[in-house]
């Protein structure tokens, strides 16, 4: 079976090309020691069958972040085929330099040109046989998220021919002959002398000489000596087989920004967007409820007491209170969000989200790429966290790590509605959210000036916007979710059980005696105690817990507790360490380290937070 | 002058890029020097600047800072 990997630039439509050849079987790893998602897929074309691997967008394969790391490692290390460029055709004179890179690696090659439509929208026109005869590989035009041209793509894996080597100017190129000819490898001599890779100790010194004549004779380091000759190269190409002239789109598109990037509306239709969709979330869920989780309840209750032993009992209800957590309190809100996020990302709204939030996340150290797992903080804390994978750097990925926690998540959600807005009044609660991005805010300050090094600044790409296709963001969604059902849920009910085994064995009375000191300072009811160890397995359950413990309904906590208790207890709640499946991912993706300072943070900007309130 | 001190709305030929790691974001992004740009925004309350490049016909936001070190002479 031939392995083919697909590479192209960020927002080239690549991962769109991707789901449409691959069906719904699609692999995921890690590329190894990094959190860069790998994915794989089968794909069967008549007779043949192909092993594609999709690698993570790169503007060239000289690295600036670790997904371009990856791709650059797996394209060196890794054996394959055919390469498969994916191009935006309404950016080829971008493009084509990242395809004479790839070029250079003499392998059978097809370029794959996609997004025709917005090409001939921008009044672009490419002569694909020109092209095709520059490049000595097939050229397939396609529209990959109509599945446009699709066939004909797959179909010409089988037609992939080495492309036609490209050359430089006289004296770079002799310069890269010189090392191939040693080294008998293109691609591997241009990187040494790009100082991509370093080269071997056999060639190190005529290497170096290579560079500094290059520094020397251009004022500039040596790979931009080649990267502009590339760029000199496929502005050729690109004068030949192109035609332009202005079109409307680009008009429609400068109008939306106007209004969507606007200081004042843009910032206007941000809110109400979110505010939309936790419209819906709250819908949905109301609706999840009364059509799931409902049932599931009485299922549980008719499965515990079909059993007879008690501890038997304890445990199925408890499995049951896992699934329904999962069900009833992250899917309706997570749902929803992730859609959304998809659909922006679909339709290029989100790079605009992150340009207009970029000022905000610039005050915490961060920049308008971060904003991205914070908002599905308020769905779940755990894919929010997976999702710092987009950030480049490690720094950031850290400060996003420690700060995400004190996102309220949908269990949180659910705590602080029923307190906060049952008790006082929906504006507190909506207060309440203003005040918990407020102490984000300082307390990223606070971790940032910590750790100095500047935040690498925002530098995005902007696309033009695209009508989205549904079947791409579902598949986008499903993924998310197959995220969270294979490895957050598990947990959840992992924490459950384990919660069950604490009651069964009566290990949870004592809490309230250990808790019983730190719940006077706090001025709490001692009898609270145990809420913290639910808090820490099901954030959700805290509620419950709390009414069990102080033997009144939820609806009726304000006859134990104090106004003021309450939203003591709340804040608490809302900022003490983060549940048992986020230590899990933090300890997955970040190291023990973060899960250490992040529960230790996170505990005691709880209880400097409700300490403070207690005093009022 | 540097991109941050460009009028909305001017085209400009970017003349030059400041620092090591910035001019590798910069330029593998894809503006480089030599290149027509045009500033189409200023995000407010100091946010990042929407540049077009007139050249390949893409558009990037660039933080701040980051424009500080881009230098371009008006068209």
């Amino acid at each position: 079976m031939k392995k083919a990997v697909l590479v192209g630039q960020p927002n080239c439509g690549k991962s769109s090309f991707f789901s449409q050849i691959s069906g719904l079987r699609v692999q995921t790893s890690n590329f190894p020691g990094t959190t860069v998602k790998l994915s794989r897929a089968r794909v069967r074309f008549h007779s043949s069958e192909y092993e594609v691997i999709d690698l993570p967008g790169t503007y060239s394969l000289f690295p600036t972040d670790d997904a371009e790391k990856a791709a650059l490692n797996f394209i060196l290390d890794e054996d394959f085929d055919i390469v498969v460029n994916i191009m935006d055709a309404s950016l080829i004179w971008r493009s084509l330099e990242f395809t004479l890179e790839l070029t250079e690696l003499g392998k059978p090659m097809v370029v794959i040109l996609n997004m025709m439509d917005e090409a001939e929208r921008k009044g672009i026109k490419i002569h694909i046989e020109k092209l095709q005869e520059l490049l000595g590989v097939p050229v397939i035009p396609v529209i990959a998220i109509h599945g446009k041209g699709i066939y004909d793509a797959v179909k010409s894996f089988s037609m992939a021919v080495k492309p036609k080597e490209i050359h430089f100017t006289k004296h770079v190129e002799e310069a890269v002959e010189r090392i191939e000819k040693r080294r008998n490898n293109r691609f591997l001599a241009i990187k040494y002398i790009e100082g991509v890779i370093p080269s071997p100790k056999e060639f190190v010194r005529d290497v170096k000489e290579i560079q500094e004549r290059f520094t020397e004779f251009h004022g500039i380091p040596s790979y931009e000596v080649i990267s502009a000759e590339r760029h000199h190269l496929s502005m050729k190409i690109a004068e030949q087989v192109t035609e332009k002239k202005f079109r409307k789109k680009i008009e429609l598109d400068e109008k939306l920004d106007r209004f969507l990037l606007h200081p004042f509306l843009g910032y206007f239709f941000l809110l109400i967007s979110f505010a939309f969709i936790f419209a819906i979330a709250f819908w949905f869920g109301s609706l999840i409820e009364d059509l799931l989780v409902e049932p599931l309840e009485g299922f549980s209750v008719s499965l515990a007491s079909s059993v007879s032993s008690p501890a038997f009992k304890e445990i199925i209800s408890s499995t049951m209170d896992g699934i329904i957590g999962g069900v009833g309190i992250v899917l309706p809100y997570f749902l929803p969000l992730i859609f959304l996020i998809s659909l922006f990302e679909e339709v290029g709204y989100l790079s605009r989200v992150a340009f207009l939030t970029d000022v905000v996340m610039h005050k915490m150290g961060l920049h308008g790429k971060a904003v991205v797992p914070f908002i599905l903080g308020y769905g779940c804390t755990v894919p929010a966290l997976m999702s710092t994978r987009i950030i480049e750097n490690k720094r950031d990925r850290i400060l996003s790590a420690l700060l995400i926690p004190f996102v309220p998540c949908s269990a949180r959600t659910a705590v602080i509605l029923a307190l906060i807005g049952y008790f006082l009044g929906l504006w507190y609660a909506i207060a309440f959210y203003f005040a918990d991005i407020v102490v984000i805010g300082i307390l990223g300050r606070i971790l940032s000036s910590f750790k100095r090094e500047p935040s690498p600044e925002l530098i995005i790409e902007v696309p033009s916007y695209k009508a989205p296709s549904l079947k791409i963001i579902l598949k986008k969604v499903l993924f998310q979710v197959e995220e969270f059902v294979f490895y957050a849920w598990p947990i959840l009910i992992a924490g459950s059980i384990f919660l069950g085994l604490l009651q069964v064995f009566g290990i949870t009375n004592y809490a309230n005696y250990i808790f019983a000191p730190f719940m006077k300072i706090l001025s709490l009811p001692p009898n609270l105690g145990i809420t913290l160890i639910f808090g820490f397995l099901r954030k959700e359950l805290t509620l419950v817990m709390a009414s069990e413990a102080l033997g009144v309904d939820v609806l009726k906590l304000n006859s134990v507790l104090a106004i003021k208790q309450i939203l003591i207890f709340t804040t608490f709640v809302t900022f003490y360490i983060p549940c048992l499946s986020s230590v899990a991912t933090q300890w997955k993706e970040f190291g023990w380290k973060v899960v250490v300072l992040s529960i230790a943070l996170s505990f005691s900007v709880a209880f400097l937070l409700s300490f403070g309130i207690s005093l009022f | 002058m540097s991109l941050l001190e460009l009028p909305i709305g001017t085209r400009a030929r970017i003349s030059g890029i400041q620092g090591r790691m910035s001019r590798r974001r910069v330029m593998a992004i894809g503006l480089r020097e030599g290149d027509t740009i045009e500033l189409l925004y200023k995000g407010a309350f100091g946010g990042p600047i929407l540049v077009k490049n007139i050249s390949n016909g893409s558009q990037i936001a660039v933080g701040r800072g980051m424009a500080r070190r881009i230098f371009v002479v008006p068209l």
